[in-house]
């Protein structure tokens, strides 16, 4: 892992695209500006985490499925967005 | 984009996977979903089927086809939450190429500790493109959702609630 210190106002490359600056320092708390092309997420470690943990977790019991040989079998769903296309 | 062509050819794409949880399936190539950025949790893991139990009316399984053994519960939001809003980050749009509502759909992923409880993450969405048949979870952080948020049991058909055990 790379670490760099960095002041008040001072900010920090990566990549060609992604620029990341020191907005306030506040006792504990260090607020951060992200500049980042639109198709580049950006979120809080602990939010990928979170989901991380709960896709886990949906993996979890199988309290959900049938018991052994389910009769009918599994089909691939038919997937339809909720919007229809204008006729 | 069915034609006369894969008709003929149908007999040849389809495929066959002996399944953990749901024996024995078939799926043509173009069933498959690809999740170039696998989902969290499961990193490494790109191609997905989306199956459905003639048993199960709510429920959908993100059927994972290179780990049988990952297969994760997941619904249309709507069935149960009828005011769900997400709003979809630009990351999200321009990744999956979505252009007009038509062209996509979103499923919530559902966990059941198995208590009979059921829960779905409305913080993190999976959409997917129908058309590409390219997908992604996206985290809609600042929405106020939830990764957990309980499913109403009073919503769930009978036989759901009978399948859960006490």
């Amino acid at each position: 892992m790379l670490v760099l210190s960095r002041k008040l106002n001072q900010s920090i490359v990566i990549g060609d695209d992604v620029h990341v600056v020191v907005v306030a320092i506040d006792r504990d708390t260090v607020k951060l500006g992200i500049q980042a092309p639109r198709e580049i997420p950006v979120h809080r470690a602990e939010v990928y985490d979170e989901i991380r943990r709960a896709n886990r977790a949906a993996l979890g019991e199988e309290t959900l499925t049938p018991a052994a040989a389910p009769a009918a079998p599994a089909v691939p769903a038919r997937l339809k967005s909720r919007r229809q296309p204008p006729k | 984009m069915g034609n006369a062509t894969a008709d003929t050819d149908a007999d040849a794409d389809v495929q066959t996977l002996h399944l953990p949880r749901f024996g024995t399936i078939s799926y043509r190539e173009d069933d498959l979903i690809v999740f170039p950025w696998g989902i969290p949790g499961f990193d490494h893991l790109k191609s997905f089927l989306v199956l459905s139990l003639p048993t199960q009316d709510h429920l959908l399984w993100l059927q994972s086809v290179e780990d049988l053994n990952v297969a994760l519960p997941a619904a249309d939001p709507w069935a149960f939450f009828p005011a769900y809003d997400p709003t979809l980050p630009a990351f999200a749009r321009i990744s999956l190429d979505l252009d007009k509502p038509e062209d996509f759909t979103i499923l919530g992923i559902v966990v059941a500790p198995g208590d009979g409880s059921m829960f779905m993450n409305l913080m993190a969405p999976v959409i997917i493109n129908l058309k590409s048949r390219i997908a992604r979870q996206v985290a809609l952080e600042s929405s106020g959702y939830t990764v957990a948020t309980p499913i109403p049991l009073i919503d769930l058909p009978a036989a759901q609630a009978e399948a859960t055990p006490e």
